[in-house]
């Protein structure tokens, strides 16, 4: 029966699909595959959206975190809502830059608003590394999605390998259009899911209705509601929650998938009206926190205290087979199609700025061929970690904000700051990941602000030296400022309507 | 030629954009400031509630912003921009 319905939503779910990008596809160059065309609807951009929002992260991670600690849960109410009052204003000119620039990845970017081909490459592997990071939690979770259909009949080892194999080959059949509808798939059956999870979780674990499952767990676990949670000893505390909150607002649309969305969105107006909606959208979080108090009331013990798996080991638990595989089946798409994206956002970086700096002559379809080559390697490199992965998907979800976030400041300055410069970039991107990644400072922070998001610290650094080094050396040139700062490009040679600087 | 040919450089008509601060003072800023309130609102722990109705504030904001925008005719700026854009870019797909 789990088995039946798992397999029947994964078949219809791929056949739908590429149904779906076969019908749509008009011909199969690298931007094509990268950025959906640049043409993607309102109704599609969305549901993009939708899907890299409601990542296994949210689901598992967070349930995860209910469950072993309690209030630090709260960090999903404010990653979505603060997220996207900064993409409200950032987003659009992303898309703009894209689109006078004839952008198709970030490293694009860098490369054409700093006019450092250099620092495309640099930036592309950063962004690649990062995007690796993530991956992670979509296998991790893949994995024990895995697990639970097959009954815990293989290892977790085994487990995380083939979820590794069914994402390379989810990318091989689909491609960035068939993942989005596969997203739109997900997003329903999601819906399905925790409507009938949380309808029936009270009587499950005693309580009389919803809202008293939090009474019920705060008379259990006093302080379980508010900082620092469960643990009293924990450093996650309110300000925890806020320099973590923080730097997931502004690292979140500096992840190169996320960066090359806003490229292919239809218009800068439907960007900033989908802004609107999609805070709201997360308020669908309190379903994933109850879920997780309500295993916490219910006992559950997940294998080895895993907090990762505390919501699927609750689900066996108490729910008949039928539920069991709608979970399983909603947590393959859950975790498949953003994947996708993610591998073919690294794939196409990998192949445009950093291969082809170097191999110019690169025809369309051996880019395609690198491309595609290359983010089979990046699914074995996050494979590879994963088996080494004990920790909580909040956490590997920090560290790659961690390490994006070291993007940001020359993102952000790029837009607002005609003096940014390429020096400037690369010193504060190198002193930030010192502040990062060096034993002794790690050991600082750990030691002094223990509560703090080093990510957050390490990106003050960053924009404090990226400042500091861009007033010592050169602007770059004005052509190239323009590509980030057209509102204010002040040179009088251009024009207001002179938007031409993507030749 | 759009109309409002004054330069976009003088920017005082997007003040309002400062608006999208507000979510950050409400759910990050004032997190440890509510954390000890014993209220429970619906029977939901204090800090639980307001980080929800921090998004429900958030979304307001946005909108509102959203408005203020087309008031002061970012719209029609960008749909101006695509025009001129789409000559160059979309004729290539």
């Amino acid at each position: 029966m789990k088995m039946a319905i798992v397999l029947s939503i994964l078949l219809a779910t791929v056949v739908g699909a590429v149904a779906y990008g076969r019908r749509t596809r008009k011909n199969a160059t690298l931007a094509e595959w990268a950025v959906g065309g640049r043409s993607l609807g309102t109704l599609i951009f969305w549901f993009m959206n939708a899907g890299e929002v409601y990542t296994t992260f949210a689901v598992l991670g967070i349930s995860g975190y209910a469950w072993a600690l309690g209030a630090p849960a709260y960090l999903a109410f404010c990653s979505v809502s603060m997220s996207y009052a900064v993409g409200y204003w950032l987003m659009p000119k992303i898309w703009k830059a894209g689109r006078l620039g004839k952008l198709v990845t970030q490293a694009d970017f860098f490369a054409a608003r700093f006019d450092a081909p250099w620092l495309g490459v640099i930036t592309g592997v950063i962004g690649i590394a990062s995007l690796i990071v993530y991956v992670q939690i979509q296998l991790v979770s893949l994995g024990l999605i895995v697990q639970l259909t097959l009954d815990d009949a293989i290892s977790s080892r085994a487990a995380t390998i083939i979820a590794g194999l069914l994402m390379i080959a989810f990318v091989f059949i689909a491609g960035i259009r068939s993942a989005a509808f596969a997203a739109g798939v997900k997003d329903v059956l999601m819906i399905v899911v925790v409507v009938l999870l949380s309808a029936t979780v009270a009587s499950k674990v005693g309580a009389g209705s919803l809202l008293d499952i939090f009474g019920m767990v705060e008379a259990k676990h006093p302080g379980i509601g508010k900082f620092p949670g469960l643990d009293a000893s924990s450093p996650t505390t309110a300000i925890w929650l806020m320099t973590s909150a923080i730097n997931i607002a502004l690292g979140n649309w500096v992840f190169p998938h996320l960066f090359q969305m806003s490229y292919s969105a239809r218009s800068a107006t439907s960007i900033r009206r989908n802004a609107i909606w999609q805070p709201l959208y997360s308020l669908a979080y309190f379903f994933i926190i109850l879920l997780g108090f309500a295993a916490l009331l219910a006992n559950t013990h997940p294998p080895g205290d895993n907090l990762n798996a505390a919501l699927l080991q609750f689900v066996s638990e108490r729910y008949p087979s039928w539920v069991i595989g709608l979970v399983a089946g909603t947590g393959f798409l859950l975790a498949l199609a953003p994947g996708a994206l993610l591998l073919v956002a690294a794939g196409s970086i990998f192949t445009r700025n950093v291969v082809r700096p170097f191999a110019p002559r690169l025809s369309e379809g051996q880019s395609l061929a690198l491309s595609r080559a290359s983010l089979v390697c990046f699914a074995g490199v996050a494979v590879y970690l994963s088996l080494a992965q004990k920790g909580s998907l909040v956490k590997i979800l920090l560290d790659a904000y961690s390490a994006i976030g070291m993007l940001a400041p020359a993102v952000f300055l790029g837009f607002i700051w005609r003096r940014t410069s390429a020096t400037g970039v690369l010193a504060g991107m190198l002193a930030g990941f010192i502040a990062l990644l060096a034993p002794f400072s790690a050991h600082y922070w750990g030691t002094h602000w223990p509560q703090w998001e080093p990510g957050l610290i390490a990106m003050a650094i960053n924009a404090g030296v990226t400042i500091l080094v861009s007033l010592v050396t050169p602007a770059p040139a004005p052509a190239a400022v323009g590509i980030g700062l057209l509102d204010s490009a002040g040179p009088p040679t251009t024009s207001r309507n002179g938007y031409k600087l993507g030749a | 030629m759009d109309s409002n040919f004054q330069g976009e450089r003088s920017r005082p008509r997007h003040w309002h954009r400062w608006m999208l601060v507000i979510p950050f003072i409400w759910q990050a800023l004032l997190a440890p400031a509510v954390n000890d309130v014993a209220v429970k609102p619906f029977g939901l722990p204090f800090p639980m509630f307001w980080q929800m109705a921090g998004i429900v504030l958030a979304s307001i904001v946005i909108g509102l912003v959203f408005f203020m925008d087309r008031r002061a005719g970012v719209e029609d700026e960008e749909a101006s921009f695509l025009e001129k854009t789409s000559a160059s870019t979309g004729d290539a797909q």
